[in-house]
C-alpha cells in the first residue's frame, strides 16, 4: 500500500508471494500468489500458480486459477487458463479463458461509492431474470389444462382444435369450417378427450367413431 | 522507477532472478539475483543466499552475499554471511558476521 510492489518485465519469480497491498507483475512468476490487495498482471506478464487477492486485473496470461474476493477483470489481450471465481467477473472482449467462471459471495460492503453503485446492478439483474421465467412457465401449462375440463361440447371442441390443429383437423378433410359441422360424434368424443387431455392423443382416436362401432356390433352378430 | 519492487507486507518463498534493479523492502527466502543492482531497504528480512553487480544492505541478510562490484552495508544494516565482493564498504553503525573474500 505504502509502497506497491512490482516484479518487472525481466524478473522471474519461482515460488510463493503472499502480502498485503498491491502487486504489479509485469514479468514472470511460477508460484501462488495471495495478496489481501490489488494483483495487476500486465501486458506481457505470465502467471504460472494460482492468484488470489481482493482485486485481479489481468492483461497478459496466467496459468492456474484466479480468486478474487471483490472483483476479478480479465482485460483484452488477457489468456486465462483456469477456473475463475470472484464476487464481480468482468471479461473484456478479447480476453481468452479456458475454465470455469463462477461468480460466488458477496463484495465487500465496506467500499468506496464507485462499488456500492456497481453492485446493485449486479444483485438487480439476477432477479430481473428469474421472474421472466416465472411468468412464462404458469402462463404456457394452466390455459390448455383449464380449458378441456369444463368440457362443454362445443366451446371445448373448438378450444382444442385451435390449440391442436395438427390432430383434429386431419379427420375431418375439411377446412375451418369444419368444427361445427359434427357435433354429433362430438357428445361421442368428448368422454375420450378428457381422459386423452392430459396426454397427447393419438391421432387416430377421432377417426374411430360411433360408425366404426357400429360395425363392429353388427359383425359381432 | 526501480525495476521491481518487493513491498513492506509482501513475503516471497522462492526464487528472484532479474536483470533490472530489485528493492527489497519485504521479506525473501530462498535466493535472489539479478544482473543490476539489489538494494536492500531498512526494515527488510532476507533469507536468501544473493547475487548482484551491486548490492546496498540497510535491511537484515542472512546469506551469502555474491557482488561482480560492491557491497555497502549501510547504517542499521545488518548481514550474516560470507561475502564476495570486489569492494566492500561497511559503513558504522552496520552489524557484519562472516567472512569476506575480496579476489574475485
Amino acid at each position: 500500500m505504502r509502497s506497491p510492489s512490482t516484479i518487472s518485465a525481466t524478473t522471474v519469480v519461482r515460488g510463493n508471494i503472499g502480502g498485503d497491498g498491491s502487486l504489479e507483475i509485469l514479468g514472470r512468476v511460477e508460484g501462488n500468489v495471495t495478496m489481501t490487495g490489488q494483483v495487476v498482471v500486465a501486458a506481457d506478464a505470465a502467471v504460472r500458480g494460482n492468484v488470489s487477492a481482493t482485486e485481479i486485473q489481468v492483461t497478459g496470461s496466467i496459468a492456474g486459477n484466479l480468486s478474487a474476493s471483490d472483483i476479478l477483470m480479465l482485460n483484452p489481450g488477457a489468456r486465462v487458463v483456469g477456473d475463475l471465481a470472484g464476487a464481480r467477473i468482468g471479461i473484456a472482449e478479447g480476453a481468452l479463458v479456458r475454465g470455469l467462471v463462477r461468480t460466488e459471495g458477496e463484495p465487500p460492503l465496506a467500499k468506496p461509492a464507485g462499488v456500492s453503485v456497481a453492485r446493485p446492478a449486479v444483485t438487480a439483474a439476477k432477479p430481473a431474470v428469474a421472474p421472466r421465467a416465472a411468468f412464462a412457465a404458469p402462463a404456457a401449462r394452466p390455459a390448455p389444462a383449464a380449458l378441456p375440463r369444463p368440457s362443454l361440447p362445443k366451446a371445448s371442441l373448438s378450444a382444442t382444435a385451435h390449440e391442436r390443429p395438427v390432430m383434429h383437423e386431419p379427420p375431418p378433410d375439411s377446412s375451418p369450417a369444419s368444427e361445427p359441422e359434427h357435433p354429433a360424434p362430438a357428445k361421442h368424443e368428448m368422454p375420450k378427450h378428457d381422459r386423452l387431455a392430459d396426454g397427447p392423443p393419438p391421432p387416430v382416436v377421432p377417426s374411430i367413431k360411433g360408425q366404426v362401432k357400429a360395425k363392429k356390433k353388427f359383425r359381432g352378430r | 522507477m526501480a525495476g521491481t519492487v518487493i513491498g513492506e507486507e509482501l513475503t516471497i518463498e522462492g526464487e528472484i532472478t532479474s536483470d533490472e534493479e530489485v528493492v527489497i523492502q519485504g521479506t525473501v527466502r530462498g535466493s535472489l539475483s539479478s544482473t543490476d543492482t539489489i538494494q536492500i531497504l531498512s526494515g527488510a528480512v532476507v533469507e536468501a543466499d544473493v547475487t548482484a553487480a551491486s548490492l546496498s544492505v540497510a535491511g537484515a541478510v542472512t546469506g551469502n552475499v555474491t557482488a561482480t562490484d560492491r557491497v555497502d552495508l549501510q547504517a542499521g544494516g545488518r548481514l550474516i554471511g560470507d561475502v564476495r565482493s570486489a569492494r566492500l564498504t561497511i559503513a558504522d553503525g552496520a552489524s557484519f558476521k562472516g567472512n569476506v573474500d575480496m579476489d574475485v
